[in-house]
C-alpha cells in the first residue's frame, strides 16, 4: 500500500478547505439566529434555539481562528 | 417496533416504522469505519486516518437525508443515531490520545462529559415517559465538531489550541443541556 494518499502540503490544505468549509455553517447559523428575531424570549424552544445558533457561531469563529493560526497569520 | 412522530394528526393512528430501515442501516454502517480508523492510527497513516473519520461524519449527514427520502425517521432512529455518535467519535477520541496524536484530559474530560449527557438523556426519556430524545441544537453542533476535532488530531492541525479550548464550551453546552433535562418543562407532557 502506498504510505500516504497524498503530499503533505496538499494534505494541509485540504485540512484548511475542510475546516473553513464546516465554518460556513456559522453564516447559516447567523441566519438562522437573525430569524428568531421577534419571537417570544420566554418560550424554551426559542431560547434553546437562540442558545444553539450562537454555539455555532462561536464554533465557526473558534475554527476559523485555529486555520489562520495554523498558517502562521495569528 | 416504533412509531413516527411525522403525523401529528389528533386521533390519527400512529404510522409504525421498523427499526430495520434504510436510515438505520447508513447509521449502523458508521461502526465499519472504526477498524480501519484504528488500523490507520496505529501504523501512522495520517491521511488515511482522516480520510475514514470523514466518510463516518459524512455517513451522519446521509443517514437524516435517508430518513427523509424514505420516510422511516422514528424515536429508535434519533436515539441510536445518537448513541452512533457516541460511540464513533468517542471510540476514535479514545484512539487519537492513546496514540499521543490528541492531549488526553480534555479527550476524556469530553467522553466523560458525552457519557454523563446520554445518561441524561435516559432520564428525560424517563421523565417524558415515553421514548424521546432530548434535541439540542448546541449538542448538534459541539458534537459535529467533535468530528472535526478528530480530523484536527489526525492531521496535527492546532491540536493543543482546538481540543483545550474545546473543552470549556462543551463543559457549558453540557450544562444547558442538563439543566433543561432535569428540571424544564417536557415539550407534549400534558397530552
Amino acid at each position: 500500500m502506498k504510505a500516504e494518499l497524498m503530499t503533505p502540503e496538499t494534505f494541509r490544505w485540504v485540512l484548511t478547505i475542510l475546516t473553513l468549509g464546516g465554518a460556513v455553517w456559522a453564516l447559516y447559523d447567523v441566519y438562522l439566529i437573525s430569524k428568531l428575531r421577534g419571537q417570544d424570549r420566554n418560550d424554551p424552544l426559542v431560547k434553546d434555539k437562540r442558545f444553539g445558533f450562537t454555539v455555532g457561531i462561536i464554533i465557526g469563529l473558534f475554527g476559523i481562528s485555529g486555520v489562520l493560526r495554523f498558517h502562521g497569520v495569528l | 417496533m416504533t412509531t413516527s412522530p411525522a403525523n401529528p394528526t389528533l386521533g390519527a393512528k400512529p404510522r409504525v416504522v421498523s427499526p430495520f430501515n434504510p436510515a438505520n442501516a447508513v447509521t449502523a454502517s458508521r461502526f465499519l469505519t472504526l477498524p480501519p480508523f484504528f488500523w490507520a492510527v496505529s501504523n501512522g497513516y495520517h491521511q488515511y486516518a482522516m480520510l475514514f473519520i470523514l466518510i463516518c461524519g459524512l455517513l451522519d449527514k446521509v443517514d437524516g437525508l435517508v430518513a427523509k427520502l424514505f420516510d422511516c425517521r422514528s424515536p429508535f432512529g434519533e436515539v441510536f443515531d445518537a448513541i452512533a455518535d457516541g460511540i464513533c467519535y468517542g471510540f476514535a477520541m479514545i484512539v487519537v490520545a492513546v496514540y499521543g496524536w490528541a492531549p488526553a484530559f480534555p479527550v476524556f474530560a469530553v467522553i466523560g462529559l458525552g457519557v454523563l449527557n446520554t445518561g441524561l438523556r435516559f432520564v428525560y426519556a424517563k421523565r417524558a415517559g415515553r421514548a424521546i430524545n432530548y434535541k439540542s441544537y448546541a449538542m448538534e453542533r459541539v458534537v459535529g465538531f467533535i468530528g472535526f476535532l478528530i480530523g484536527f488530531a489526525t492531521g496535527g492541525m492546532e491540536v493543543d489550541y482546538y481540543y483545550w479550548w474545546f473543552l470549556p464550551l462543551f463543559a457549558l453546552v453540557v450544562l444547558h443541556d442538563t439543566k433543561r433535562m432535569l428540571f424544564d418543562g417536557i415539550p407534549g407532557a400534558d397530552r
